[in-house]
């Protein structure tokens, strides 16, 4: 119409704006260093407390699960709200919202942050698995949990991002909107990984967090304009 | 392209910025002038749908079918002094960044000839920048999509006297083919205005703004 050259799909403008937060967070660091930070400081007390020197591996079957996602969360919390927050505080979000609609940087956020999620939990997991030994019996069904479960906490916490960029106090309204939002998700994602550790695929926790993600991806894209616009 | 104001006012908290400020251009370059605080920024980014005017509304048409929200967006080219850039990448990446993210792609070879044509020659993250540098930026915003209306909001300030000159010529160059809407408080160096519109000073008695 305008400017000349091929005009680009919605998914090649959602890669540009998650290769740009990459290309970003990769030369400042901040997400990255205190994401990881929290997440090695948290096993390491986590696995002092709870681990081989503190409760038998017998009498904490039920725990571990509970004590990984909590560990994710909190990690996740960390980083994951400063993809639309960094947008307000560099002065940048004028000129993005003038090109492009919210629905494409709510995406190419939403990947980026799905991607540092999956960062996080790499190595998280194996050396919250080590510390604690904590014993999985099928990893490949941990795996598409962790898989669901992560997906939708970064579109729940993208989406939060947007919302709150342009709030006070951001980080503690960011923990507090997304409790109630995100336990929906958690619960279903213990139970699903507690029956992983066992060595079962639990359908009824999965399909939950399937649904789950359906519908905030839904959300999310019906909403995208709204919280993006003033 | 027709630019049609139709009846702009603006207030936040207080008093109104500007009522009533109407205008058509398809043409040409409008200057909008008026004392520090009198509403120009406020009115550039309502003419560019940055900014939700309190009444009135604008209307940017094609061949007489008004464009959309997002259409509007990709048709106005606009720079102002609250456009920023991410400081962690360079010149070149910030505009190959917001031309893919606007839908079009992007040729290493055109970027730096757009940074050329402002006189832009910097691997440095922008982070680096001087202010001069940064406004330089903006001009190259503005111009980016090669949108047939441009908006734009003080273009001179913190430029030196060659990108005064450099900056003066595009919008001289853009005024010839399109429409131009120009905000400053001194139009000394601009390429002389085909239309000047006043705000913030009191023309009548219910401060109504009329070109």
């Amino acid at each position: 119409m305008i400017a000349g050259g091929a005009r680009l799909s919605f998914g090649a403008r959602a890669l540009a704006v998650c290769a740009k937060d990459a290309s970003q967070e990769l030369r400042r660091r901040v997400a990255i260093a205190s994401v990881f930070f929290f997440a090695a400081t948290a096993i390491a007390l986590v696995s002092y407390a709870v681990g081989p020197f503190g409760l038998p591996v017998e009498a904490r079957a039920g725990v571990d699960a509970s004590l990984l996602w909590i560990l994710l969360f909190f990690s996740a919390a960390t980083g994951l709200p400063r993809a639309f927050v960094r947008e307000e505080e560099t002065g940048t979000g004028l000129a993005l919202r003038k090109l492009a609609p919210g629905v494409v940087v709510l995406a190419g956020k939403t990947f980026f942050n799905f991607l540092l999620f999956l960062a996080i939990a790499a190595l998280s997991v194996p050396a919250f698995a080590v510390l604690l030994e904590w014993d999985v019996e099928s990893p490949a069904a941990l795996a598409v949990v962790i898989l669901l479960g992560g997906f939708g906490l970064s579109v729940v916490s993208t989406f939060l991002s947007a919302l709150i960029a342009r709030a006070g106090q951001r980080n503690v309204l960011f923990v507090v909107v997304s409790f109630p939002l995100l336990v929906p998700l958690l619960l279903p994602a213990i139970a699903a990984t507690m029956e992983a550790a066992r060595g079962n695929l639990a359908s009824t926790p999965l399909r939950v967090l399937l649904a789950y993600d359906g519908a905030a991806t839904c959300a999310a894209y019906l909403l995208a304009s709204v919280v993006w616009e003033d | 392209m027709r630019v049609e104001a139709i009846d702009l006012s603006k207030s936040f908290s207080g008093p109104a910025l500007f009522t009533d400020v109407s205008f058509v251009l398809e043409r040409g370059i409008l200057a909008v002038t008026g004392p520090n605080g009198a509403g120009k920024t406020t009115l550039l980014k309502i003419l560019a749908g940055l900014a939700a005017p309190t009444s009135g509304r604008v209307r940017i048409a094609r061949d007489g079918r008004e464009l959309s929200l997002d259409e509007r967006r990709s048709a106005v080219g606009w720079a102002g002094p609250d456009l920023a850039f991410y400081p962690e990448l360079t010149a070149e990446e910030n505009l190959r960044f917001f031309r893919r993210a606007a839908g079009y792609g992007s040729r290493t070879d055109d970027l730096r000839d757009r940074l050329d044509a402002v006189g832009l020659r910097s691997d440095a993250a922008v982070e680096h920048f001087s202010t001069g540098m940064r406004q330089r930026l903006r001009i190259a915003f503005a111009f980016l999509l090669d949108s047939p209306v441009v908006l734009l909001d003080e273009p001179l300030s913190g430029l030196d006297a060659g990108g005064r000159q450099a900056v003066a010529q595009f919008v001289a160059d853009a005024g010839g083919s399109g429409p131009v809407v120009l905000a400053a408080t001194d139009l000394t160096e601009l390429p002389r205005p085909d239309r000047v519109l006043e705000i913030g000073k009191r023309e009548s008695e219910d401060g109504k703004r009329k070109e």
